[in-house]
């Protein structure tokens, strides 16, 4: 089994920011506060967060704010739950919460919820279990909670559970490794795990692992991906099941998925690398407790040194 | 990138993918810019047009075509075909570039809402209906795994109230017609929830579940042995188990004191001579004692109109009903109330005697929405422990104490049931007053799969 390439994946990633041109770059830069949260959230797991300019990552994070308290993908882009979560996040990792005025951020947030406990991802009311999350995350990781109804956003998510334990977007849609972290982590978070068959749902995680290669897939009859690493592993370590897989097995199809000489990690061995599967590849190998790496929060998705100073505040 | 070989960008790649970056770019940045200033004439829905063609997630250029539209419809006198139908024709481009673009896909969803609120006729509106459903085909066609087309098959049948046994023949068909969807988990997973609902309606030709699940189970069979590897099959299987083990309606299980019991009661610690091994030994200072419930699921309506309790002492059934347990539900599987002992009688050392009557009357009902519809009556005798006032008043006791003793918990054993038949949980389960001929069924089911799988080992 060949060995974590840290460095490379630490270029790689360094790399990706300068490269604005491609037409790979520019497609998603609508997403690029969800790329800075992959890229930066890994640097911190490899150790190497200190190459960043903080102070310039902190400007454009601010820039990225609408008048709402929510944040766009990008300066200019509109606001959604999707990058507001990444951009408190990224702050986090710098400990530079405090440039947020934090009530008006939360306000956003917490104005997404819908009379059900449902949230929208922003103004034009889209609803996904995925929102629901994010929502508990961020405001949590605010400190603010307090301002949304927790028990109708728990028995909304509950309303989301499968037959297989599993979770899906909205009540009635199919079990997703993706979907599944979202709700447990969301459960997890605000102290509502007993609600979970956690034989049931492990059983149907742990059928995730392909026996040829280690992988995990995000629902049955599909193939392995590294992204799943994170989704579906957090999801069993949060419900205390992680013993039902390979833990080997898997690190080696991790490993499998590098790009030795250019860096970075992809969905599956020999194809194109990208930040997105770098990151949840890295955020893996930390829950599989590789060595070197620091460790992560299965439920928050950020280094547990950067969850505890918030949560618990040391 | 998912699914992209890797491999190094020749040169002509690289200034391939510069040029198109650099139209994609200008493109986003005008799009951007006429989103801020509100431009919303033709030339500007052009372009906010073909930046979605090219990049189907770029979520603000979704945003801001619904503003347009909103823009649109506060003219007087809207032409709703001219407003509605470019955007729909714009998804179904974008969703052939990327089928899985959240934007595009809630797009189609907020137009389609709008639309129908707009057209009043049914008749245009199954025109609609008609176009989705083919379009529906066609994405399934090229993913049959795109759970975003499952999901928005679910989002037609409730803006259209199209019938679930419609729903459900698709899944035939897409079952019949296609041997690779015998393990296709989204058709399974939709099917499960389709049936669920029916049977819970008890829609018609759903009454039976011992039927429906007959017919499940060999649906499913053929496909488990066609295809032994895939998961799909063995998931839906067991839901299907699951199904035939578990019984919907809520039943009691257990209560203290238990059927046929003898309770001895007493307002102090009794000495030794009083705790005969026959009796539970009950002490309270108080003068009560509990009667607790407990049923196989979490129920509510647990009252005096629900339970009825009669006895020559304890005539007035104004009995307070709490949960034994708080939590933040309302629904409880442990419920408890308290007795007054029965009045000292220096002249009889006569027990009374209790006769517990639960769901007589309509109104216990479990957290998933089925009544408690099963009728039981049970009872046990309580002793008063005499002389003991004079003895062990120095025990002045805190609280409560029950002799929680294992041999003092029972499974319930119902009048309805065989006297001499030693009752387990899943019998009392299996016994369903709405099923009256069946109650063999489950079991029947469970051994005719045991002795299929048995076979396929043997294979």
């Amino acid at each position: 089994m060949g060995e974590l390439a840290s460095q490379k994946h630490v270029q790689f990633i360094v790399s990706v920011e300068k490269k604005k041109d491609s037409f790979e770059s520019v497609v998603m830069e609508h997403i690029r506060m969800n790329g800075a949260y992959w890229g930066l959230t890994a640097l911190d797991l490899l150790g190497k967060l200190h190459v960043v300019d903080v102070e310039e990552v902190v400007s454009w994070v601010l820039q990225c704010q609408d008048d709402s308290g929510g944040f766009g993908g990008n300066i200019g882009h509109d606001p959604h739950v999707l990058y507001t979560l990444s951009a408190v996040q990224v702050l986090a990792l710098f400990d530079k919460l405090d440039v947020l005025d934090i009530e008006k951020v939360a306000s956003y947030v917490a104005g997404l919820q819908n009379e059900d406990g449902s949230f929208s991802g922003d103004m034009w009311g889209e609803i996904d279990t995925r929102f629901s999350y994010i929502a508990i995350s961020c405001l949590s990781l605010l400190h603010r909670l307090d301002k949304i109804n927790v028990e109708k956003a728990v028995n909304y998510i509950l309303s989301c559970k499968n037959h297989d334990g599993g979770f899906g977007c909205t009540p009635g849609a199919e079990s997703h490794a993706g979907q599944i972290f979202c709700c447990v982590g969301a459960l997890a978070i605000t102290g509502s795990l007993h609600h979970i068959d956690k034989d049931l749902l492990g059983w149907w995680l742990c059928e995730r692992q392909d026996n040829k290669t280690g992988g995990l897939n995000g629902r049955p009859e599909k193939l392995p991906d590294v992204c799943y690493s994170w989704w579906a592993l957090s999801s069993l370590i949060m419900i205390d099941r992680v013993h039902w897989i390979n833990k080997d097995k898997l690190i080696k199809f991790i490993l499998d998925c590098q790009d030795i000489e250019n860096g970075g990690i992809s969905d599956r061995p020999d194809d194109a690398v990208d930040v997105y599967h770098t990151y949840f590849g890295v955020a893996g190998l930390s829950l599989l407790e590789y060595p070197g790496l620091k460790a992560i929060d299965p439920a928050y998705a950020l280094p547990v040194d950067v969850v505890d100073r918030i949560i618990l505040d040391r | 990138m998912h699914g992209r070989p890797r491999k190094a960008p020749t040169r002509e790649d690289e200034a391939g993918s510069a040029g198109k970056g650099k139209k994609l770019g200008s493109l986003q940045s005008q799009l951007l810019y006429n989103h801020h200033k509100k431009i919303y004439n033709e030339e500007a829905l052009d372009l906010s047009a073909k930046t979605l063609q090219i990049n189907p997630d770029f979520y603000t250029a979704w945003n801001y075509r619904k503003l347009a539209v909103q823009h649109k419809l506060a003219a007087s006198h809207p032409d709703f075909n001219s407003i509605f139908d470019p955007e729909l024709r714009l998804v179904e481009i974008a969703l052939g570039t990327n089928p899985k673009a959240y934007g595009a896909w809630y797009h189609r969803e907020w137009v389609l809402r709008r639309l129908s609120k707009a057209h009043s006729s049914s008749s245009y509106l199954n025109d609609y209906l008609d176009h989705e459903l083919q379009l529906l085909e066609t994405l399934l066609k090229r993913d049959s795994r795109n759970f975003h087309a499952w999901n928005h098959c679910r989002f037609l049948a409730a803006l259209f109230n199209t019938s679930d046994h419609e729903e459900l023949k698709f899944t035939n068909e897409m079952i019949q017609d296609n041997q690779d969807n015998l393990s296709n988990y989204s058709v399974w997973h939709h099917r499960r929830v389709l049936l669920s609902g029916l049977l819970k309606k008890k829609a018609q030709g759903f009454s039976s579940k011992e039927k429906v699940l007959h017919d499940e189970y060999e649906l499913v069979d053929g496909a488990i042995v066609a295809g032994t590897e895939d998961q799909s099959g063995w998931f839906y299987h067991f839901s299907l188990l699951e199904q035939t083990v578990n019984v919907d309606a809520p039943f009691l299980v257990s209560s203290w004191p238990s059927h046929g019991s003898n309770v001895l009661l007493s307002r102090n610690r009794c000495s030794d001579d009083c705790s005969l091994s026959q009796f539970d030994s009950f002490h309270s200072s108080s003068g009560t004692f509990p009667l607790i419930l407990y049923f196989t699921k979490a129920v509510q309506g647990v009252n005096s109109s629900t339970i009825t309790i009669e006895s020559s002492f304890c005539t007035k059934n104004d009995l307070h009903w709490t949960p034994l347990i708080q939590n933040r539900s309302q629904f409880f599987q442990a419920w408890v109330t308290h007795i007054i002992f029965p009045a000292a009688n220096p002249h009889s050392s006569e027990p009374y005697l209790l006769e517990i009557s639960v769901g007589q009357s309509q109104g216990i009902i479990s957290q998933n929405g089925f009544p408690y519809s099963h009728p039981t009556q049970f009872n046990f005798k309580v002793h008063l422990c005499l002389g003991e006032t004079e003895r062990g008043k120095v025990e002045d006791l805190d609280g409560d104490i029950i002799l929680w003793k294992d041999e003092n918990f029972h499974a319930l054993q119902t009048k309805s049931q065989e006297p001499h038949e030693v009752v387990s949980l899943d019998q009392l389960i299996i016994n369903d007053v709405h099923e009256p001929n069946t109650s063999n069924w489950r079991a029947a089911i469970v051994a005719n799969e045991i002795d299929l799988f048995q076979n396929l080992l043997f294979w």
